[in-house]
């Protein structure tokens, strides 16, 4: 997996409101509104950042979106916000591939 | 890697699902859309004339891989399996231990609650690792669901039974006596559909499946069954270097196990 600070430095060619809004608040009615968007993207690849040794953080994790020539687009996070838990969410990125490019 | 007579393997595995059907009054079956999973669904088709005849439980973390999403929905509908799909808890910071092993194990006590299961299909093989070289093909569970693998009922003369004292359920390995490449051998000869993580794209696939957290892949340039099995053959890493729990040291991969843990 890459480090937290390569990740940081992929940036998303543009902004797109839903994507923002799913960002923001991964609730199960941003992830619906979010589907199109992330349907038009190719490839994704899952990184999971250590929150304490040992222990995998989830709220941390997130997917990059890739295009068919495997550019980044933009990020989403892996988890969905019901009321009073969460979810993994990574059957939303049904239909994309994984990036086995960025395998390192 | 050993191979072994296939037809063999397949006529014991078929006998060990016709007992379990005949033995169990609520069977069901695991399936985890990993090769030894799906291909242990594969021999139930052909025990059952085409039909799966039980339930199909996946036990999902919310966070498998999309292609596995993808397959699990394509193959249930393909062959009309009837899909529980159980939810199993996830927190926001948590260790692969208790994602592996408690968690889902919860959620298995719960489907099996829920339905009255007192048979549970499980596709592991004694050649995965130690502590499954332990197992019975009719191994009980007792009321919290644990293992005691010093205490193992007998099986002679493949009498195999279905009600051991003080358990909740038995687990029924059909694919205990087989190895990895048997399995891709079966795959490839049934023509049975398999999940496109485990075929080379850039260098990379992935050996053994778990969710997207504890699965890594492999180098290889496999594309196809057939490269696999090749790749198999001369191949001297374990079949489940891949999986970080099994990293973790023999004696807590037993401890899971024997609290339940597939």
């Amino acid at each position: 997996m890459l480090c937290r600070d390569l990740m940081a430095a992929i940036k998303p060619q543009k902004t797109i409101r839903e994507i923002e809004q799913l960002q923001k608040e991964p609730t199960e009615e941003n992830w619906k509104k979010a589907l199109k968007i992330i349907q038009k993207g190719k490839y994704y690849y899952i990184y999971y950042p250590s929150a304490l040794k040992g222990k995998m953080s989830l709220s941390s994790a997130y997917a990059i979106i890739y295009d068919k020539s495997e550019k980044p687009i933009f990020k989403v996070p892996i988890l969905k916000k019901t009321k009073n838990s969460i979810e993994g969410a990574t059957s939303y990125l049904v239909g994309l591939d994984i990036n086995r490019g960025m395998i390192k | 890697m050993n191979e072994q007579n296939l037809h063999e393997l397949e006529e014991k595995s078929i006998y060990i699902m016709r007992e379990a059907r005949s033995k169990f009054d609520n069977l069901a079956a695991l399936w985890s859309m990993g090769k030894d999973s799906t291909a242990m669904l594969g021999i139930a088709r052909k025990a059952f004339m085409g039909k799966i005849p039980f339930p199909v439980i996946h036990i999902d973390n919310g966070i498998d891989f999309p292609e596995s999403y993808k397959f699990r929905d394509e193959l249930a509908k393909k062959w009309g399996m009837k899909l529980i799909v159980a939810k199993s808890e996830i927190r926001e910071e948590m260790s692969g231990f208790s994602c592996c092993g408690s968690n889902k194990t919860d959620a298995l006590k719960r489907i099996m609650k829920e339905h009255n299961f007192d048979g549970l299909i499980v596709s592991i093989r004694r050649d995965e690792h130690g502590i499954r070289a332990k197992e019975r093909y009719f191994s009980p569970r007792d009321m919290h669901f644990k293992w005691d693998y010093k205490n193992q009922p007998e099986e002679l003369w493949n009498n195999y039974s279905s009600k051991e004292k003080g358990a909740s359920h038995l687990r029924v390995h059909p694919l205990l006596d087989w190895n990895e490449i048997d399995i891709w051998n079966f795959i490839k000869k049934n023509k049975i559909p398999m999940n496109p993580l485990y075929f080379s794209k850039h260098g990379y696939r992935y050996r053994s499946l778990g969710c997207t957290h504890c699965t890594v892949p492999i180098k290889s340039n496999a594309k196809n069954i057939d490269e696999i099995i090749k790749e198999l053959r001369v191949t001297k890493v374990e079949e489940r270097s891949g999986r970080e729990q099994d990293k973790e040291k023999q004696y807590v991969m037993e401890k899971l196990r024997s609290l339940g843990y597939m």
